[in-house]
């Protein structure tokens, strides 16, 4: 009896590994949330005036100016040349392929209010539950759900609030946040289960806010605040969702952090300068790019024109987004995200959190019968998985 | 029972799931707090570099450092070998690169500096023999006596001699290429004696890459994609076959005198063989650079260099030093692994080894017995 026991918990147990069958994925379809630093040129769709981005010199690196607000790609283009997919297109361009997913991300997007001549973060998700019906629910869940936004939040909060207190600071951060949870959650209900997120800078080292304030040496404090502060919610709010949301997966890049470093130290990341923009006028270049003040090297600088970054800059961040450590990316850069299998919920680096996330999926062993079964179920799909999965060893 | 089965599962998914991002835990037997001192070329140069030399270093920038978004000296995307065996050390910083002013020496150095050579006079660098003299210079203010005689010193150092003789001598016959290698071993012999009456007395020697091996190597020499340089492969081979013994010797005639040697040279080759087994797809070409197998001009202002998206596929991130992910990989290896890879003790067994012992075991030479009764091992590196 003791030997049958025994026998039974050896091969229980390395089979019990295995119960949670994954389900490989390996997404292939983005879409795209956010504000002017991924729009990639749904902007002169809703605006009857002039778009600067969809003009000289914006595109200027790349020979063509396409509603991008950069000289060149900007960061959801060089993530998708790294998947494997073509550079996604603005869903308002109702001719364009959306086979491989959509860019829902409009300039001046915000989190809270409603702003003219633009969709604000749960405009842009009701934008793709309208259109959901483009795409398989096996698409839904296996892409990845880009989001990048709040700067504009908070560089109006900083303009019309001149010396908040801490409590107010947080609570304005508290609207923010509690937004994006909510619409994360529907984007979720929709389907979604993998989640990447880009962090805000430091607004206030933008050469727009810096011209603004006059001071040309220091960033400005309040708008760099408030970006933190956001930053440290919106990651504990990736946490909280990875463990109130079952098969929940994040990518957390941390922004900030990569563009204080180009600010500060220009040179070692091969800028020329982190402080100036490349096109515009003023003490900073920080305003009114046009093509008749357009650096001739747009590579030399992080900042094209007083808000957003050169091709290359973004170039650093698509590296950085896909491919860093933990400590730049976490828990899995984006490459990880892409071949994580679904129904992994997150990785838990709490053994009781474990405990307690295998719990609700128990299976009762009745006889040596289940378990026979079980065993050739496993193997065969195990197998299978096993070789699909090859790649998300890496 | 059932609750015993889940704990059990929950443990083993837990495990496979944090396969991944390791929160790195050392258990058992206490660890002494000492230090961890490097030197060597450019595998182990952590920033010496840059203090030594006038002109552009490339290490020092983008993309260098990609991993963790931190150019910051060393050749290589993020951390090096000799971080990651401090880390399980127990030491909680980064080895600094002893050149550096106002670095944190008090757990150890790197005096180990890119184009360091055993023999001749490299420029805009040290020879062994100098990084040696260079630590001398700097004990009495930063560490004592007995602390050294417990900590640990890494020394990679020769391919730089042989890559420049090759280069000098393409066509150096079996005796001229003899004779090399035991000058070099020589003077390697030499330096550790050195090194060994200024206080030092546990000794992690790596052996040589397979020289041949390295994508610049197979760039310059124009070797194809699935050939390695075979000439420098065999001087790498010879230099590591008196490397051995060399240190036997040391360990019978010097007083506690202690020491190991880290295979580097098969931890290497098995990586460019089966790379699949070891999660590498690229083994012959390098993550960053120009050329056939983009191994030239890494982070070089006059380089246009491709820059690969995902460089844990790589072994190798420029054109002769190895990814951060295969670094954490060698440390693993250094501070835990089998005799097979690291003999006659590993790094966790060397810093506990009491000081003033004699060795008991030594280095044995790989024969098919040996083999043989290795093979039998888990083979646990292929994690």
């Amino acid at each position: 009896m003791a030997s049958l026991k025994s026998h039974f918990f050896a091969t229980l147990l390395p089979l019990l590994l295995l119960l949670h069958f994954p389900t490989v994925s390996f997404a292939q379809t983005l879409f795209v949330f956010g504000d002017s630093l991924y729009d990639a040129g749904n902007k002169q769709f809703l605006s009857q005036n002039r778009v600067d981005a969809s003009f000289p010199p914006y595109g200027v690196t790349v020979g063509q100016a396409t509603g991008r607000w950069s000289d060149g790609s900007i960061v959801p283009d060089y993530l998708a040349d790294f998947m494997g997919i073509p550079h996604i297109s603005p869903i308002l361009q109702t001719t364009a392929d959306f086979s491989h997913g959509a860019n829902f991300a409009v300039a001046d997007a915000t989190v809270l209010g409603s702003p003219p001549e633009t969709m604000t973060l749960s405009q842009q998700v009701s934008k793709f539950l309208e259109n959901k019906n483009k795409w398989t629910n096996q698409t839904c869940s296996e892409a990845i759900y880009l989001f990048y936004i709040g700067s504009d939040d908070y560089l109006n909060y900083a303009k019309n609030n001149s010396s908040p207190s801490d409590d107010e600071k947080q609570a304005f951060v508290d609207q923010v946040i509690t937004t994006i949870d909510s619409q994360i959650k529907a984007v979720y209900g929709a389907g979604g289960r993998k989640f990447a997120l880009q962090n805000l800078p430091p607004l206030g080292c933008l050469p727009v806010v810096k011209q603004a304030s006059g001071d040309v040496q220091e960033c400005v404090k309040l708008p760099s605040e408030m970006a933190t502060l956001h930053n440290n919610n919106l990651l504990q709010l990736m946490v909280k969702l990875s463990r109130e949301l079952n098969g929940f997966q994040y990518s957390f890049y941390d922004f900030f952090s990569s563009v204080q470093n180009r600010v500060i130290k220009s040179k070692t990341y091969t800028f020329e300068t982190g402080i100036a923009a490349c096109c515009g006028t003023g003490s900073l270049n920080g305003t009114g790019c046009s093509v008749d003040n357009v650096c001739t090297k747009p590579e030399e600088y992080i900042f094209f024109d007083g808000k957003h970054l050169t091709q290359e800059a973004n170039l650093h961040v698509g590296h950085l987004m896909w491919g860093a450590d933990p400590e730049v990316v976490g828990p899995n850069n984006l490459r990880e995200l892409m071949v994580l299998p679904l129904d992994i919920t997150v990785i838990l680096a709490n053994i009781q959190e474990a405990m307690a996330a295998m719990r609700p999926r128990q299976r009762k062993i009745e006889s040596l019968y289940d378990i026979k079964k079980m065993e050739s179920e496993m193997e065969n799909h195990w197998l299978y998985q096993f070789n699909e999965a090859s790649s998300f060893m890496i | 029972m059932a609750d015993h089965c889940n704990l059990v599962s929950v443990l083993g998914l837990f495990l496979v799931l944090t396969l991944f991002h390791n929160p790195i835990t050392v258990a058992g037997q206490t660890i002494p707090a000492v230090a961890l001192f490097t030197f060597g070329d450019s595998n182990f140069d952590a920033g010496n570099k840059q203090t030594l030399s006038k002109s552009f270093v490339a290490q020092g920038f983008w993309p260098y450092g990609k991993s963790r978004d931190d150019p910051n000296g060393k050749f290589c995307d993020g951390l090096i070998a000799p971080d990651f065996v401090a880390k399980f050390m127990g030491i909680p910083i980064e080895i600094p690169a002893a050149l550096k002013p106002n670095v944190n020496v008090s757990r150890g150095a790197s005096f180990a500096v890119a184009d360091a050579t055993l023999l001749g006079a490299p420029v805009e660098s040290l020879t062994l023999n100098q990084q040696v003299r260079k630590f001398n210079q700097m004990k009495a203010a930063n560490w004592n006596d007995d602390f050294i005689k417990k900590s640990v010193f890494m020394i990679y150092i020769g391919a730089n001699d042989y890559l420049n003789f090759t280069k000098n001598n393409p066509n150096a016959d079996a005796s001229a290429q003899q004779a090399f290698v035991i000058s070099v071993t020589n003077k390697l012999k030499n330096d550790i004696s050195l090194l060994y009456s200024s206080g030092a007395s546990k000794f992690v020697i790596q052996n040589l890459a397979p020289l041949g091996c390295l994508p610049i190597v197979r760039q310059d020499y124009h070797t194809g994609m699935d050939q390695c340089y075979e000439k420098l492969n065999d001087l790498a081979k010879q230099h590591n076959e008196k490397i051995g013994p060399m240190l036997n010797e040391l360990a019978k005639t010097a007083p506690g005198f202690q020491f190991t040697v880290f295979d580097f040279y098969n931890v290497i080759l098995r990586r460019t063989q089966r790379n699949m087994n070891f999660r590498f797809f690229i083994t012959n070409s390098s993550c960053c650079g120009v050329g056939t197998h983009t191994a030239y001009g890494c982070g070089l202002p006059n380089v246009h260099s491709e820059l690969c998206e995902f460089q844990r596929s790589y072994l190798f991130f420029d054109g002769r030093h190895n990814t951060e992910k295969a670094q954490e990989m060698f440390g693993h290896l250094l501070f835990g692994a089998d005799p097979n890879v690291i003999q006659p003790m590993n790094v966790r067994e060397l810093v506990v080894y009491p000081v003033d012992e004699p060795m008991r075991e030594s280095w044995e030479p790989t024969t098919s017995t040996t083999v043989q009764a290795s093979d039998s091992s888990r083979g646990y590196e292929f994690y």
